[in-house]
């Protein structure tokens, strides 16, 4: 950051209120939403959203909606901390959600309807051997509810684990591991289709009734599914808030800046790299988690690389490096998502791609980013301070 | 301009194989000649056909077995419209009219002649009638009669002039068994100078054979079939040994005789079907060889993934198609010969590699040139425009599209029974080769070369002392893609043609790009191969599913033991 001495720190309020003028007013504005933004946001998806449906402004689709895409800005939270603040672009993250998303679902397929000996549904149908079928045996554990989330965290996460740790102890970095995980999940979704593993083929996980004895098609439940997203998105914002700016976050990003120098220093990159992805897996699956109750089925089709490139294109979209970028990018382009793809399904792709190559070509450091530079525009103009533009490099790598 | 070397060796071999095909179109073209003129015999053979429309079944019947022993292959269209019932017979004359052609309102039929197939002709001008009069002057075989008129089409098959036809003629025959057949086959067999047809015959006679009533000629055919290692009998000879087995007391000698052949067939089986996997993985490794090449080569200069590569392909086919279309129109609006549309896929290369490379030049220009430096931004920006690519297409071409092969491709080479190499998975072998070595020419031996090579190992250093690095960074590109977009033109011989086909290659080519190391020929040679044979073989013992699961996890152990492939930098250049 090329800071000059006179140069404003932005969170300096009410420091000039002698200086009035519509410039310097919009530069306080710009610093007061800057401030206030996350709290204003968190009001209002844990208060406005619950109260307005209460109030019947909004319907419960709309509720559910906004739910589905609190889970999905996990996701994006989770690849934010291992692309944005780590360096390591992983293609792989809609995987690490289905992965989480299927621990659910069999949870959820097992108390809906049974068939035979104690059969889900949804296996039932697609089982080629209708007579003395039994229950797989990983399908076990999945009958008690507190072992199902135990096992979101458990299964992605230590296949994040063991994946990261074989990748990056060989020092495959850059373009090579995000081939590699886009690689992996290509695999994961032929493998999930298959009908023989016994996990529903292509038709996924649904016939869902109950969760901890709630029946799921009942608002209630709905409203109280939509909060633990909320609870869960909020938690994860912290947890990640707390380890970029840790000892821990410090290395995380040096790994980013420049891993050999790193390396030089005496620091075990392979560790941290592993533990970060990890994380930003075990993110990716508790969105899964509370997703498939919402939705109300999970295939495998969640996996497809698409969707992994989708998450991205969210996070370049709000601002790598920056935890509310991702946020804010996952939330804008869930939305236009479900808009532009029903009412101009066929140019759909093009805008996408056309936003890609946008984002990164002009604004690479995102929304936030851009947000940023106008904030130092303002301040800088307001105060007839050095005329050359001061550029924030500080969080884009 | 350097880059002319590779092109005049391209536009060479293209001359070769230009060449080639129109040799082989004129060699094949005096024996299809049609003879237009009606020889003494035809007159015989008219009168004969005249005889369909008698009222006397016997006298019909006695008719179409003269029909099937005539040996005229012009009588098979003719036989199998009669099995169809849609033979006309308009004033006394016997006609056919395949095609409906509409005449403002109503359907009108043009009538052709029943064994010239030439249009009729009455009062000097085309003869035509509408559909509703053809309806009810057509007549074809009564039910019972269509075993015996599909006996005399065998029967005509068999006595073809071309062996590829008489090779599936001969099989149907052993297929359908019966006396009419087993003596066409041994009348064969004294005339047959094909050594695959007669290999055939004797196949298909032994495979009647297995349902004679008497043991010996059983046991015999059994011991020949095992000799001749005959796939296409293992199923008669197991269900037999099945039968055999249930009877009580069975016949042990016959049993033991039947449990050799299978074995001995059942190995060879292996055999074969293992070579033709290995053929198949290596006609697909080579095709990823390709796309691998294009990829590595622009990675070790500019340290960019081009997730677009698979579009370069896609665009590659789509050229070719259209390549394949403008022939077809011009050969129907008469401006070219009917045979230029067999040398279309020589002139669709230069089209794929043209429109590839120059979208590859486009795209180097637009986009990466900006993100020089920022390897996983170009990733990403390159992914962008891969949708916009894919999904432009699909909105010109729509879903599906395939592209015909030429006649010189289709068919295979035999080289031993049951291990057929399909022409267009050779000429894609032989394809690829070309081009790799013309690769390997390019940058060892031009100067486009030497600066390719020097900007690679040290840029810096490279524009210090004058190479136009920017330059050379476009013209990779745009080579790179000329590639993959050769490689999508190879790969429409083998395949459909989809906006989405780039995706289903480019995992694969990254995984060869990985284990052969980065810009590294050899090195994606022989991953591209290995990995092509790995799939192909691995394929029909786990599944396509789990080959590729295990080719993934094969890939990742792979790095653990050589973190930067097969051929790793060495000294300065390791860790830049």
């Amino acid at each position: 950051m090329t800071a000059s001495p006179g140069t404003p720190v932005p969170n300096d309020i009410g420091h000039r209120t002698s200086d009035i003028g519509p410039l310097s007013a919009l530069a306080t504005t710009h610093r007061l939403a800057t401030k206030s933004s996350l709290w204003l946001a968190f009001a209002f998806f844990a208060l406005v959203i619950p109260l307005s449906y209460g109030a019947g402004v909004i319907d419960i689709t709309t509720l559910n909606q906004f739910g589905r895409y609190l889970c999905i800005a996990l996701v994006a939270l989770g690849l934010d901390l291992i692309w944005g603040y780590t360096g390591i672009l992983s293609l792989c993250q809609m995987m690490f959600f289905t992965l989480g998303g299927y621990c659910m679902g069999m949870h959820l397929a097992m108390k809906g309807p049974l068939q035979g000996d104690g059969i889900p549904l949804a296996l039932y149908v697609v089982s080629s051997q209708v007579s003395g079928m039994t229950l797989p045996w990983f399908w076990m554990p999945f009958d008690s509810v507190w072992l199902s989330i135990l096992l979101v965290f458990v299964v992605p996460g230590g296949f994040a684990y063991l994946y990261g740790w074989l990748a990056f102890r060989s020092r495959v970095r850059g373009v090579y591991f995000s081939i590699i995980t886009q690689a992996t999940t290509v695999a994961a979704t032929q493998v999930f289709r298959l009908n023989d593993l016994q996990l529903c083929g292509t038709n996924g996980l649904t016939n869902f009734v109950t969760l901890f004895g709630f029946p799921l098609n009942e608002n209630s439940t709905k409203v109280g599914l939509y909060l633990a997203s909320v609870a869960a998105l909020a938690v994860g914002f912290l947890a990640c808030k707390w380890l970029v700016t840790s000892r821990a976050g410090r290395v995380l990003i040096a790994i980013r800046d420049s891993e050999s120098r790193l390396r030089f220093a005496g620091y075990q990159p392979v560790a941290y790299k592993t533990f970060a992805f990890a994380v930003a897996a075990v993110l990716g699956a508790v969105g899964g988690m509370l997703y498939t109750p919402q939705n109300g089925i999970i295939t495998p089709f969640k996996m497809n690389p698409e969707e992994s490139i989708y998450i991205v294109a969210m996070v370049a979209l709000g601002g790598r490096g920056t935890l509310t970028g991702a946020i804010l990018g996952s939330l804008i382009f869930s939305f236009s998502y479900s808009w532009l793809s029903t009412k101009f399904a066929d140019w759909w792709l093009i805008i996408l791609g056309s936003l890609f190559v946008f984002v990164i070509l002009v604004m690479p450091d995102g929304l936030v980013g851009a947000w940023r530079r106008l904030g130092l525009w303002l301040t800088a103009r307001s105060q007839r301070a050095p005329a050359e533009p001061v550029t924030a490099k500080e969080t884009s790598p | 301009m350097p880059i002319r070397p590779s092109l005049a060796v391209s536009f060479r071999s293209m001359l070769f194989l230009a060449l080639f095909a129109v040799a082989t179109v004129h060699a094949a073209e005096p024996e299809t000649a049609p003879p237009t003129i009606l020889t003494p015999s035809d007159a015989a053979l008219l009168a004969t056909m005249a005889e369909l429309t008698d009222s006397d079944a016997a006298k019909r019947k006695a008719a179409i077995a003269t029909l099937g022993q005539s040996r005229d292959g012009r009588l098979v269209p003719f036989l199998t419209d009669f099995s169809q019932g849609s033979v006309l017979k308009v004033d006394d004359t016997l006609a056919v009219g395949p095609q409906t052609r509409e005449v403002g309102d109503t359907k009108v039929i043009d009538l052709l002649h029943p064994l010239t197939r030439d249009p009729l002709e009455r009062e000097g001008k085309p003869w035509s009638i509408s559909e509703e009069e053809a309806k009810s002057k057509s007549f074809g075989a009564a039910r019972a009669e269509r075993k015996t008129v599909a006996d005399a089409i065998t029967l005509l098959k068999l006595f073809d002039p071309k062996p590829e036809q008489r090779l599936s003629a001969v099989k149907k025959a052993g297929d359908t068994g019966g006396e009419i057949n087993v003596a066409a086959l041994k009348t064969l067999q004294e005339s047959e100078r094909d050594e695959r047809v007669r290999r055939a015959i004797t196949e298909s006679l032994a495979i009647i054979n297995l349902t004679s009533s008497e043991q010996e000629i059983r046991v015999a055919a059994v011991k020949q079939l095992g000799e001749l290692v005959s796939i296409r009998a293992l199923s008669r000879i197991q269900d037999l040994a099945k039968t055999l087995d249930g009877q009580k007391p069975n016949d042990a000698a016959m049993l033991a005789v039947c449990r050799e052949s299978i074995g001995a067939i059942e190995r060879w089986q292996t055999v074969a079907r293992g070579i033709g996997h290995v053929f198949s993985g290596i006609s697909l490794g080579s095709v990823l060889v390709l796309m691998a090449l294009g990829l590595s080569i622009v990675f070790g200069l500019m340290g960019v993934i081009n997730m677009a590569h698979g579009e370069m392909l896609m665009i590659g086919a789509y050229a070719t198609f259209l390549t394949q279309e403008a022939f077809k129109w011009a050969v129907g609006a008469g401006v070219l010969p009917p045979w230029a549309f067999e040398i279309y896929f020589l002139f669709a290369i230069p089209m794929a590699v043209v429109v590839a490379g120059g979208v590859g030049l486009f795209l180097e220009w637009a986009v990466i040139r900006h993100l020089y430096g920022r390897p996983l931004e170009t990733l990403l920006a390159t992914f962008g425009v891969s949708f916009i690519l894919i999904q432009s297409v699909r909105l010109i071409f729509g879903n599906n599209r395939s592209v015909n092969n030429p006649s010189w491709l289709q068919g295979g080479w035999e080289i031993a029974p049951d291990v057929i190499f399909p022409y267009n998975r050779i000429f894609i072998i032989v394809f690829c080769a070309v081009i790799v070595c013309a690769m390997y020419l390019l940058i060892t031996k031009t100067r486009l070369g030497l600066l390719l090579r020097a900007t690679t190992q040290n840029r810096t250093m490279a524009a210090s002392l004058g190479v136009n690095t920017r330059r050379i960074d476009g013209l990779t590109f745009a080579l790179g893609s000329g590639i993959a977009g050769m490689a999508g033109c190879a790969l429409t011989l083998i395949s459909n043609i989809t906006p989405d086909m780039g995706q289903a290659v480019i995992v694969d080519s990254f995984m060869v790009v990985v284990a052969g190391g980065v810009g590294k020929l050899a090195g994606a040679i022989i991953a591209g191969i290995g990995l092509g044979c790995f799939t192909k073989t691995m394929e029909p013992w786990f599944g396509a599913v789990w080959g590729q699961v295990l080719m993934l996890a094969a890939v990742v152990i792979f790095l653990q033991w050589r973190p930067s492939g097969l051929f790793p930098a060495k000294g300065r250049l390791a860790d830049a």
